[in-house]
This record gives C-alpha cells, sequence and structure tokens, in this order.
C-alpha cells in the first residue's frame, strides 16, 4: 500500500515546502509537483518497508511510572499509540521521550490486499 | 494569433519579441532555434533563457514553431526540443486544437514517426504524442486507433520502413498508450471519470493486441531483443486489469520462455501482473488454475539451480511470494479441498526450499531472504479462521513452520569473524532481524511445538559444544531463538520456559564472551516472565552478577540486570544483596564506559528502593557515591584554571550519573499516595512510609552546595547546564512536594545560569517548578519572581534577534502556556510583562520552526482564552489594543509560512473569532480595505471571503482550519490546482 501519512513527516513537510516555493517562483507547474509528491509518497513507502529493520517493543504497565499506554484506538485500518514516558531501547543504549504518538498501518507489499 | 506575455522584458528585447508599444509580439522558429542552441552553449548563465523557452512552449506560438524545427538538417538539440513541445502540446494543449485539425495533425505526427523511426531520443517524444493523442480521440474520433496502428506498423506490408523496425515500433506505440493513460490525470488534467471511459475504450481493443502479441512470440524468425518488448507491451496492457480467463493460455505459453536470461525477467513481470491483479478476487477458481500451471515453472527453477542461475532462481521465488502475498487467504481456504490442497503444499514447499537457500547469507546467496513476509502472511490468515478449519490449517502448516524453525536456526548461525565486510555485516544483521521477526510469528503457529523444538536443538547445541568447545555457533543460534520470542512467551507458558531457564547454569559456556552475552541478552528478554516467575530468579542472577565483573561482559551484564530490575522491582528484592556487591565491584574495578556506569548506577538505585531500611541505604550510598563525588569536587575546582575536554566531559558523565540516581532512586515508586488539598489539587509526597525523608533528599541535601558552585562556574557552558538541569528535574519528580527542602538552592541556581546562557532546559525546569509549586501559599511569591525573571530576561535578550534565540522564545512561550493553565495567578498578578510577551508571541508566528511557532500558537491562543475571564481584566486591552496587528500576521503568515504550521495560525484565529468576534469583523473590514496587504496573489473579494468564513463557523475550528487552507493555497497561488487539492489536507 501507498501510505500519504509520511507526508506529514520532516522529510515530507519540507519536501511539500520546496515544491510550493518552485510554484511559486514559476520554476515548476503543479503537475509536476504533485507527480514528485506521488513519488515521495511510493518512494518513503516502499523504502520504510523494505530498508528499515527496528523492532519496537512496548507495553502498558500502569503501576510504575515508565512505559504509559494512555489512548490507543484502531480505526480504518490504522492503529494510533499515545504513550508517555517512553523508553527506546537500541541494543546498548536508551533514549526516553516524555510523550510519543505511534501511527501504525499494515505494511505488507502493494499486491496485498 | 495570440502572443507571448509575463516574461521578462530584456529577454523580450533580446529576441527582438519585445514592442515597446504594442508590449508583445509573435515568435518565430527562428528565434526558438537561436534560443535553443545558445541555451545549450551556456545553461547555467543563460538561465533566463531556460524561462523564456519554457513560456514559447506553452504558447500557442508552439503549434506553428515546432513543426519546422523537426527537420533532420536542424541541430539534434532544437530538434529534441520541437519534439517535446509537440509532446507537451499535445497531450496537455489538447483543447486548443480544432476539430477539423485532428486529422492533419494525426498524418504529421505518424509521418514524422515514420521519418524518425531510427533516431530514438526524438522518436520517443514523437511516439508519447502519437499515444497522448490517442487518448483523446479514441472514445469518439478514432475509435479504431489501435487496429488501424496495428494495420500501418504491420512489418508485412509497411513501406519506408525496415520490416523489423516497424516491429519495434508498432511496440513501442501499443505499450507507450497503456503507459500514458497512466499519467494522463496528472498531465493532462483529465478527470477520474473520463480516465475510466478512455481506459474502457482502449481496453476494447486488447484482443487485437494479445493475439498480436501470441503471434509475434510463437514467430521463430523474431529476435529475443524484439521480443522483450513484445512482453513489456504485454505487461503495460495486463495494468489495465484485463481478464486473467482471456490472457491465462497466452500467459502460460509464455512460461518456457523464461528459461532464456533475456526474457525471464518481463515473463515473470507479466505473470505477476496478471496474477496479483485486484480483478483476480473476483475469480478463485480461475486464480487456483492458474496457480497450478504456474507450477510449470518447477523445472525451470531446478535447472537454474543446477546452473547456479540466481538470477531466475529469486526471479521465479519473487513471483511465488507476491501470489501468497496477494491470495494468501484464497490459497488457505483451497487447503481445506482435497483437489487445491496438493498445488497449496507445493507452492509453500517451494517457498521453504528458498528460504532454505544453501550457503552464507549475503555472501554466497541473496534469494533466502525472498519470502519473508509470506511466513507473517499465512500465520495472520491462518489465525482468521475458526474452530474446526484452524485446526486442520494449523496441522497441515504446523510441519511448514518446524522445518522453518530449523531451516532459520542453520541460517542465522553467525560467520566466521572477518568473513563479512561491514556493509555484509550490515545486511547479515537486518537477515537476522527478520528471522527473529519470523520466529515470533512461528511461535503463533506452534506454540509449545516450538519450545519443544528448541529445546531439542539446545541439547544438541550443548552435547556439540562440550565435544568441541569451539563449535559455539549453533549454540548461539539456538539462544538467539529463544531471546527473540521471549516477549511474545511472556508469562503464559510454565512448562518449557523453565525448563529452559533451569539449564542455563548446566550451559558450559567455555568462557566464551561472545555465548555469554547472548545468554545474557536472552535473559534479559525474559525479564517480565521472570517477574511472574520469583522462583526462578536464582537460575539468572548468578550468571548476571558474575558478568557484572566481567570487564568484557559488564555490558550485556548491567543491561539484562537492568531490564531485570525494571520489570521485577520486587521479586528482585531477595538477591539485592548478591547484585549491590557486584556492583560495587563492577564500579570499583572496571574502566567503564559511561553508557555502563549509568546502567550500573540505574540497578543500585532500583535495588535499593525497595525493602531496605534507611541505614542500610545510606551507608551502601555513601560507600558508593563518596569516590564520585570527590571527583566532581576536583573537577569543580579545576574549573577555574581551565579545564581539559576530557575532564569536562567526565564532569558531563558524573552529573549524568547523579541524574540516573535521582531518577530510579525512590523509596515510593511502586506505591505512590496521591490525595486531594482542601482546594482539590492533586497534591504528591514523597516521604516514605515510616515519616523518614528519602534516601535521595538526604544526598541531595550534601550535594547542593557542590551543584551551586558548578553552576557558578558554567553559566555559559551548555552541557554542563543540560545535565545539571536534568539532575535536578529528576530529583524534583522523585521528591515532589518534598524538594521544598534543596527549593531555595535551585532559586538560587536558576538566574544565574538562565541570565548568562538562554538555554530552553533552565525554562523546562522552572516550568516543572511552578506547576508544583505555581499554587502554594508559601511558595507562590518564590515562583512569581522566578517567573518574573525568566520573562524579563528572555524580553530583554531576545526580543532585538528573535531568530537567534528561536530555542528560548519556544521554552519561554511554552512556560507561559503551561502557567496560563495551571498558574494564571502567576502571570497577572504582575502587569509590567503582559503587553511586551504578547507582542513576542505575536512576533514569534512569524519564525521558520515548527515547535516555536506552535508554542506562540498555543500562548496566544491560552492568551486570548483567558483574557475574557473577569478575574485577569488585565489581559482584555492587550488583546483588543493589538487585534489588527495580530490578524495581519496571521494572514501573513497563513499565505507565507510553512504550511505545517497552518493548525497553530487557525487555533489563535479561532480563540480570537470565539472571543472578540466583533473586533475581529472590525479588523477584517480595515484589512479588506488596504488593497496592498497580500497583493497581488490575494485580491480584496478572497480578503473578504475568507473574512465571512472565518466569522461565520467561530464555533467550528475544523471549518476555521479549512478557510486557513484555503487562504494559505491562494496565497501561494494553488488554488485550483490538484497539487493543493491533494496537499490540502496535510499540515
Amino acid at each position: 500500500m501507498t501510505y500519504q501519512l509520511y507526508r506529514n513527516t520532516t522529510l515530507g513537510n519540507t519536501l511539500q515546502e520546496s515544491l510550493d516555493e518552485l510554484i511559486q517562483f514559476q520554476q515548476i507547474s503543479p503537475s509536476l509537483a504533485l507527480r514528485v509528491l506521488l513519488q515521495f509518497d511510493r518512494a518513503i513507502n516502499q523504502a520504510l518497508a523494505n530498508k528499515v529493520r527496528a523492532r519496537i517493543t512496548f507495553k502498558d504497565t500502569l503501576s510504575v511510572s515508565y512505559n504509559k499506554l494512555n489512548t490507543y484506538r484502531f480505526c480504518d485500518n490504522v492503529w494510533t499509540f499515545l504513550m508517555s514516558d517512553v523508553e527506546f531501547k537500541d541494543v546498548q543504549e536508551f533514549a526516553q521521550v516524555d510523550k510519543l504518538k505511534i501511527v501504525a498501518c499494515d505494511g505488507r507489499g502493494e499486491s496485498t490486499k | 494569433m495570440q502572443t507571448i506575455d509575463m516574461y521578462p522584458p530584456y529577454i523580450l528585447q533580446m529576441y527582438g519579441v519585445y514592442d515597446t508599444h504594442a508590449n508583445k509580439m509573435e515568435v518565430s522558429a527562428e528565434q526558438v532555434e537561436q534560443a535553443v542552441v545558445e541555451f545549450y552553449q551556456d545553461p547555467v548563465a543563460k538561465s533566463g533563457l531556460n524561462a523564456w523557452l519554457m513560456q514559447a512552449q506553452h504558447s500557442r506560438h508552439s503549434w506553428t514553431f515546432a513543426w519546422p524545427l523537426l527537420d533532420p538538417s536542424k541541430p539534434e538539440e532544437v530538434q529534441f526540443f520541437a519534439g517535446n513541445t509537440i509532446y507537451m502540446k499535445v497531450s496537455r494543449y489538447w483543447h486548443e486544437v480544432p476539430k477539423e485539425e485532428y486529422e492533419p495533425l494525426k498524418m504529421k505526427i505518424l509521418s514524422l514517426i515514420a521519418q524518425y523511426s531510427r533516431s530514438k531520443v526524438i522518436l520517443n517524444r514523437l511516439v508519447k504524442s502519437l499515444g497522448a493523442y490517442v487518448i483523446h480521440t479514441i472514445q469518439l474520433d478514432w475509435t479504431t486507433a489501435i487496429q488501424d496502428i496495428i494495420t500501418m506498423f504491420d512489418p508485412g506490408t509497411v513501406s519506408g520502413i525496415d520490416p523489423s523496425v516497424a516491429l519495434n515500433l508498432l511496440f513501442s506505440i501499443l505499450t507507450i498508450i497503456p503507459e500514458e493513460l497512466e499519467t494522463m490525470q496528472e498531465a493532462m488534467s483529465i478527470n477520474s471519470k473520463d480516465k475510466q471511459v478512455i481506459t474502457g475504450a482502449v481496453r476494447n481493443s486488447h484482443q487485437a493486441v494479445l493475439s498480436l502479441i501470441s503471434q509475434v512470440m510463437q514467430a521463430g524468425q523474431v529476435s529475443n531483443v524484439i521480443k522483450e518488448v513484445v512482453l513489456k507491451t504485454l505487461n503495460a496492457w495486463l495494468k489495465l486489469s484485463l481478464p486473467l480467463s482471456e490472457t491465462r493460455d497466452l500467459l502460460v505459453a509464455l512460461i518456457p520462455y523464461s528459461n532464456y536470461a533475456l526474457l525471464c525477467e518481463p515473463v515473470m513481470d507479466a505473470l505477476r501482473t496478471a496474477v496479483t491483479d485486484v480483478g483476480t478476487y473476483n475469480i478463485p477458481n480461475t486464480v487456483m488454475e492458474f496457480v497450478t500451471q504456474m507450477l510449470r515453472l518447477a523445472p525451470i527453477l531446478e535447472e537454474a539451480q543446477r546452473a547456479s542461475d540466481e538470477n531466475t532462481a529469486s526471479l521465479i521465488y519473487s513471483l511465488f511470494t507476491s501470489v501468497v502475498e496477494c491470495h494468501s487467504r484464497l490459497l488457505l481456504q483451497c487447503a481445506l479441498q482435497a483437489e487445491h490442497q496438493a498445488t497449496v503444499v507445493q507452492v509453500v514447499a517451494l517457498l521453504l526450499q528458498c528460504a532454505a537457500t544453501p550457503g552464507q547469507y549475503p555472501t554466497d546467496e541473496t534469494t533466502s531472504n525472498i519470502p519473508f513476509a509470506v511466513w507473517f502472511t499465512i500465520q495472520d490468515d491462518i489465525m482468521t479462521f475458526e474452530g474446526e478449519q484452524q485446526a486442520e490449517l494449523l496441522q497441515l502448516f504446523q510441519p511448514v513452520y518446524l522445518k522453518l524453525v530449523d531451516t532459520f536456526i542453520q541460517k542465522s548461525l553467525l560467520p566466521a569473524e572477518d568473513a563479512l565486510t561491514s556493509e555484509e555485516q550490515e545486511m547479515f544483521r537486518c537477515y537476522r532481524q527478520d528471522i527473529c521477526d519470523t520466529y515470533m510469528y512461528a511461535y503463533y503457529v506452534l506454540r509449545g511445538e516450538m519450545l519443544s523444538h528448541l529445546e531439542v536443538h539446545l541439547k544438541d547445541a550443548v552435547v556439540k559444544m562440550q565435544s568441541n568447545p569451539s563449535d559455539w555457533r549453533y549454540l548461539e543460534a539456538v539462544l538467539h531463538a529463544y531471546s527473540s520470542v521471549a516477549e511474545t512467551v511472556a508469562e503464559t507458558d510454565n512448562f518449557y520456559v523453565p525448563r529452559f531457564i533451569q539449564s542455563i547454569p548446566q550451559i558450559p559456556f567455555s568462557d566464551n564472551i561472545q555465548l555469554i552475552s547472548v545468554a545474557l541478552t536472552t535473559l534479559g528478554a525474559y525479564a517480565d516472565w521472570l517477574n511472574y516467575h520469583q522462583d526462578h530468579m536464582h537460575h539468572v542472577i548468578p550468571l548476571m552478577v558474575e558478568g557484572l565483573v566481567n570487564a568484557s561482559l559488564v555490558g550485556a551484564a548491567s543491561q539484562a540486570l537492568r531490564d531485570l530490575t525494571l520489570e521485577c522491582p520486587l521479586t528482585i528484592s531477595p538477591f539485592s544483596q548478591p547484585i549491590l556487591t557486584s556492583c560495587q565491584r563492577a564500579l570499583e574495578q572496571s574502566r567503564l564506559e559511561s553508557a555502563e556506569t549509568e546502567r550500573i548506577m540505574t540497578i543500585i538505585s532500583r535495588v535499593l528502593s525497595v525493602g531496605k531500611d534507611q541505614p542500610t541505604i545510606m551507608t551502601y550510598l555513601n560507600d558508593t557515591l563518596t569516590p564520585y563525588i570527590s571527583r566532581l569536587s576536583h573537577l569543580k575546582d579545576l574549573m577555574g584554571n581551565g579545564i581539559s575536554r576530557d575532564q569536562h566531559n567526565e564532569l558531563v558523565s558524573l552529573l549524568k550519573l547523579l541524574s540516573c540516581l535521582a531518577r530510579h532512586l525512590n523509596l515510593n515508586n511502586s506505591t505512590v499516595e496521591e490525595d486531594d488539598d482542601d482546594d482539590g489539587t492533586t497534591r504528591r509526597h514523597s516521604q516514605v512510609v515510616s515519616g523518614e525523608p528519602q534516601p535521595l533528599l538526604l544526598v541531595l541535601q550534601q550535594l547542593m552546595p557542590l551543584l551551586s558552585d558548578i553552576a557558578a562556574k558554567a553559566t555559559t557552558d551548555q552541557e554542563i547546564i543540560e545535565a545539571l538541569c536534568k539532575l535536578l528535574k529528576n530529583s524534583i519528580s522523585t521528591l515532589v512536594d518534598d524538594c521544598v527542602a534543596i527549593l531555595p538552592a535551585i532559586l538560587e541556581i536558576i538566574p544565574q545560569l538562565y541570565e548568562a546562557s538562554l538555554n530552553p532546559a533552565i525554562l523546562d525546569l522552572v516550568k516543572q517548578l511552578v506547576i508544583l509549586f505555581g499554587r502554594d501559599g508559601n511558595q507562590e511569591n518564590n515562583m512569581g519572581v522566578l517567573l518574573r525573571m525568566v520573562t524579563a530576561t528572555t524580553l530583554n535578550r531576545a526580543s532585538a534577534d528573535l531568530w537567534s534565540h528561536t530555542d528560548a522564545i519556544h521554552g519561554c512561550l511554552m512556560l507561559l502556556s503551561a502557567s496560563f493553565k495551571k498558574t494564571p495567578n502567576l502571570i497577572v498578578s504582575h502587569h509590567n510583562h503582559i503587553t511586551p510577551l504578547f507582542h513576542l508571541g505575536v512576533e514569534a508566528l512569524k519564525l521558520p520552526e515548527e515547535g516555536t511557532v506552535r508554542a506562540a500558537g498555543q500562548f496566544l491562543a491560552s492568551f486570548i482564552n483567558l483574557s475574557r475571564d473577569p478575574n485577569v481584566g488585565c489581559l482584555q486591552p492587550v488583546v483588543a489594543h493589538n487585534t489588527e496587528t495580530l490578524v495581519r500576521t496571521l494572514m501573513f503568515c497563513i499565505c507565507n509560512s510553512p504550511r505545517h504550521s497552518l493548525t497553530s495560525f487557525s487555533d489563535v484565529l479561532s480563540a480570537l473569532c470565539k472571543m472578540y468576534g466583533d473586533d475581529l469583523a472590525r479588523t477584517f473590514k480595515t484589512v479588506q480595505a488596504d488593497e496592498t496587504f497580500l497583493s497581488p496573489r490575494v485580491n480584496a473579494q478572497q480578503k473578504e471571503d475568507f473574512a465571512k468564513k472565518v466569522l461565520k463557523n467561530r464555533g467550528s475550528k475544523r471549518r476555521i482550519l479549512e478557510a486557513v487552507t484555503d487562504l494559505a493555497l491562494i496565497g501561494r497561488g494553488l488554488a485550483g490546482t490538484d497539487y493543493g487539492a491533494q496537499t490540502r489536507g496535510f499540515h
């Protein structure tokens, strides 16, 4: 599947800003900008599905003061998790963030469903 | 005749198209030719020419000047420009062609195609022009286009073109037509409804095309190079969703061609396109029959393997992977039917064989990774079946997954050291991660069976290790498998996991560091399970505490113990003595990395937090911390005389170490009391049940003078300030109200640091204090002074140069937003800074960073919302006097700032609309009257429409955001474009 949610990332937003500017300065046409954006959707979906191997585990631990799952929902095949005090474990290192929002879509191949 | 306008006059004068009286003139082929030649001579210097040429290309003149330029006597770049112009005109400016010109235009393009049949680059433009022409006319004007083209370029009858060239040309045209259909919506402004109709019209001719393809593929005299082009045409047409029932015979007949290296890939592409098409979901029987016929590829696969032809094998395996990914549920349904079961079993066996491709990944082979996704899909779909059907499927697939586990243990064996380059190592790491994930899916199918199977492997591996200690890689791979399913088995298994844990002390590790590290990591992964099985803790603790005092193992051991102390705070308590002893020895003996020391301090803090009395804790802490505090004190003394980079880093590490202690040494960690005060606010007490103060407080009371000295000497050292703030923040989080005892020292440190550095970490600390003590009768005054100091300093230091202090402004506005919500009393009780702060918020809207703009939006919205509260009357006049400035800033930013900030602008506008509707309506009128504002992109009418939409929807934040987005698109010249519509919803 090619999702458009990655447009709302730093990379996606920056690309859109650049495209906006290029259109305003008449360097490219809006239709070319749209093609670039659609290509971005395809490329980032493909790259994240095929080139990233990261495993994140988290769980709801209500009584202790870390890794707290505040809200979760599953709507239109999209999972959303809102968490607080989350620790990321990357082999030897830990990183801590106060608030985390995870938006998860079905990342299986384009030919799937 | 239309003329060009809107391009710079100097360009027009240069090329003689600028008339000072009429201001417009025509463009001739000669001028364009001259411009193209000059542009190609020096593209960088002549970038103005590029703009002129583009404009010429888009003008109506281009219909006239392009044709004479398509002459072999002209320079090649001129011919290419002309070819490109014709394609652009036919595809995007079709509306400019009168109906009576359709036929002459077609003839011109066809004759040029024949003329340029051997010039690949220009021919491509002309073929695309013909493709675009067909798409515009096939519906009504040239309904027999496909058949006519097949007849026209028939190699047997065509004149003036070599038959093989004609064949190549014919299939190039037939490929381009469906490809142009794909891009037409974006490039030709054709809506999706028309696209469907045109696609239907093109698809109607598919039988003629399929028949032609079939003939050419069977023709013996046609070369494989041409056949490759033919197969690409087939693939392009299959993408039009042709019915599989009509294409099946042709596709099956193509299977033998996959034996030829050049044709294998296009054959596989065609088969994949056909079998994974969306339309195939409605014809399950046809799909199953087709999949059965596809198994004729098996002998070709075998032959490829015999010939070590990895490319062909990969293509075939990828095809079957796509089939399973696309039709897994259908295949599972068929697996329940006797007549189809053999096909499904054969397909799955093929993929299992792929996973087990012999050799080391990725040096010997790169095919075994192809079907990874399949194992998840099958498992996931099996779970959607219910009752007997699921049981039957599990019975059928359990042997497959067991075989897969065996395969993965072999394939995940670590290679010999230095066998892989760093890039290959990374590929292998990813490969093992995929195996790790697949073990998890296998567990869902196999459950206890998998653990039983792993147990057999574990016993084998131990025996091998005993007989030959150098044969440890098998044991490592088995432990890797155990760790992969650790979080999946969780607390549910009470039979196999206990046996595995009990077997750990019996494993002959032979001091093999790599192996013990993996064992420690695996045990750390079972921390959650151990929390529910305290009686097994004694099997794992010895290995971990021994690991702590071994310099090579301290990394893995500290990580495993850290996991254990975090997951099992209570169950680990009986083992605290050996853990604490080992931690202390580790800190004394080893030369540890900063991260390892921090982990050990976390372990110590967590272990001390449960079941220890205060004297015991203090004694241990004294012993452990004294050397670090002495060292910190020594480094502090050195700070005045210049400190080396290493010493500076050491000081920061020591502060981080104490930060870990402050975060985790909490005797109330699992039993935090919460009760309500008289005023209803929740209060937290950190004091331990016995009434004694927290040990952390005692430590901090001794430490604060030292921290104050460090702060005094490091007022501009950002790294030290951040580490110090983190330490204080963690301490306050742990001690909550009880940090009052150290509050005076903290309140002394903050101003000297902030006045010198404007570091946002300090603002974060201030925010925590203000929220905690802002309504505390004893501390309210102190918090007011603190907040005033921070705001005054930010205004004095940052107002003159906002762009250099965006992080401080961000932090300050976030602090003020929080204070508006939790402690408005602190802001409104001191009027002096309110107006300048409002101005700061308005100016911050123009800053480039998204976070700062969001903070400004939150601050202004909170300010406006609170200003109507009668208890805080001092805010209202500030808003009322500055409404016009705010509205102008918002509208300017909506049209010019990055679009991801639109929500922030909309929030402020919503607040203004809700609280100051009349003032806003008046301000909009003033703004509309100013013709120069936002001109020329936004005209008066558009400004009026925006104002109406905002005022009409004062209760709806969503509608106001829509109005803001529409204005943003107008301001960028994107309104009415597909791009604008597509990007409207994402900010």
